[in-house]
């Protein structure tokens, strides 16, 4: 085996590792979209026993078109802050 | 001597005009009921277009735009998925935008596009991409016309951002109440509509009762024309505004018709029914709609005689849609 063969084979080896850590990532990046997704949708579903949704976010699901900025940095529809006064 | 009766009929007709309280007309209305195959745990938002009635799933991972054709009362088609795709949305917001279409933003990203319901119809491609825009702390947004975009920003010093094609920006308006406070977001959030006919665009709020009517000068130009608010006694602790536990809540939905700006609300004197007491308990919700001018003026209050959860309309007439609760979700239609 050639010094030039060797040399081949770790590129080629380090080219698949790169592409393959890229892959994973974007992977891992939608599924945590997806599930960001569904905690709304999730929240919206359970309404008032969404208790779990409001640990996470301080949101609360409600049943009027009012948006809520969460603890986590998203934003949540159908929802108002736990705090808000006017709820 | 004869002057001096004049004077005190006349008196007594400007005093008893002054003080005399004016009593608002109160009507019900007959219902057609259009569909009850609203199938989702709560319905979003509900909007008209002629005969099509279009309502939203939240919940709707595969089709969250349902379109149905009132003649037939059939469905015609269901668009828009949530999710991560070029043409899907994380958190759809949806809105009327102009002509048979419908404006959808995302409230975490800088996403937007139009689905059209004509398209839709054809089988054809119904959507069409929009540039990116930055929908943070955006609540609502609407189409004005084919060159701009409205959105309502609770939580900025101005309420509203106007986005024309040609990449230019301006921000204008004033909050009801004029304070600098930090929670804004949850204070000033509302409903906004545009009749193009008119040129007037309207921000109605939803934590306390406040109208606020714009008029549209030539061009971009936005004027405050007239304010409608009851007194609100609120204080300010760590600079948030915090309301008076006894503040009535304003309408959680407005639309617009030809002749009126129409909300939904309760009328505490026929219905004493607790606002903190309704929660997600939809058959508490109310059962009446308020019909006010375009000048702001209460015109009367109808009772549907169903309780209501949305309301749609359109600026060419006086027909609307509503999303009623009769054991479940149904979609009805009634003129005022």
């Amino acid at each position: 085996m050639t010094k030039k063969t060797i040399l081949s084979g770790i590129f080629a080896i380090a080219l698949v590792a790169v592409a393959g850590m890229g892959i994973n990532r974007s992977v891992n990046n939608d599924a945590n979209l997806s599930d960001f997704a569904l905690v709304n949708v999730e929240a919206l579903a359970q309404a008032e026993t969404g208790d779990e949704f409001t640990q996470k976010t301080d949101c609360i699901a409600c049943q009027r078109d009012h948006s809520c900025l969460g603890k986590d940095g998203q934003t949540y529809s159908w929802a108002h802050h736990k705090n808000d006064p006017s709820h | 001597m004869k002057y001096k009766y004049v004077y005190l009929i006349a008196f007594i007709g400007c005093f008893l005009n002054c003080t005399s309280k004016k009593e608002v007309h109160r009507e019900s209305v007959v219902y057609k009921t259009v569909t009850d195959s609203i199938y989702t745990r709560m319905p979003g938002v509900l909007l008209k277009f002629g005969n099509y009635s279009v309502w939203q799933d939240p919940f709707g991972v595969d089709g969250f735009i349902h379109v149905i054709d009132t003649k037939t009362n059939k469905e015609i088609g269901v668009m828009g998925k949530i999710g991560q795709g070029p043409h899907e949305f994380n958190t759809p917001a949806i809105q009327r935008g102009t002509g048979n279409s419908i404006l959808v933003f995302d409230l975490n990203s800088q996403k937007q596009g139009i689905f059209s319901i004509d398209s839709l119809k054809l089988d054809k491609n119904y959507y069409t991409p929009l540039p990116k825009s930055n929908n943070h702390r955006v609540t609502r947004k609407i189409q004005l016309d084919d060159n701009s975009i409205l959105s309502l920003l609770p939580g900025n010093s101005m309420p509203f951002v106007l986005e024309n094609n040609d990449s230019s920006r301006k921000e204008f308006g004033v909050f009801p109440i004029n304070e600098q406070i930090n929670n804004g977001y949850n204070i000033f959030q509302g409903a906004i509509g545009y009749n193009k006919d008119k040129k007037l665009l309207i921000y109605s709020l939803m934590n306390f009762f406040s109208l606020n009517i714009y008029e549209r000068s030539d061009g971009n130009d936005f004027t405050l024309k007239n304010t409608i608010m009851p007194n609100i006694n609120y204080k300010i602790t760590k600079s948030e505004l915090v309301l008076d536990k006894n503040t009535q809540i304003g309408p959680a939905e407005m639309t617009l018709t030809k002749d009126y700006i129409v909300t939904i609300q309760r009328d505490y004197e026929k219905d004493n029914t607790e606002e903190s007491s309704v929660g997600m308990d939809f058959s508490k919700n109310p059962t009446t709609i308020f019909l006010y001018d375009y000048d702001g003026n209460l015109i009367k209050i109808v009772d549907v005689g169903i309780p209501l959860l949305r309301i749609a309309g359109e600026i060419n007439n006086n027909e609307l849609f509503a999303i009623g609760i009769d054991n479940e979700f149904v979609i009805i239609a009634f003129g005022i």
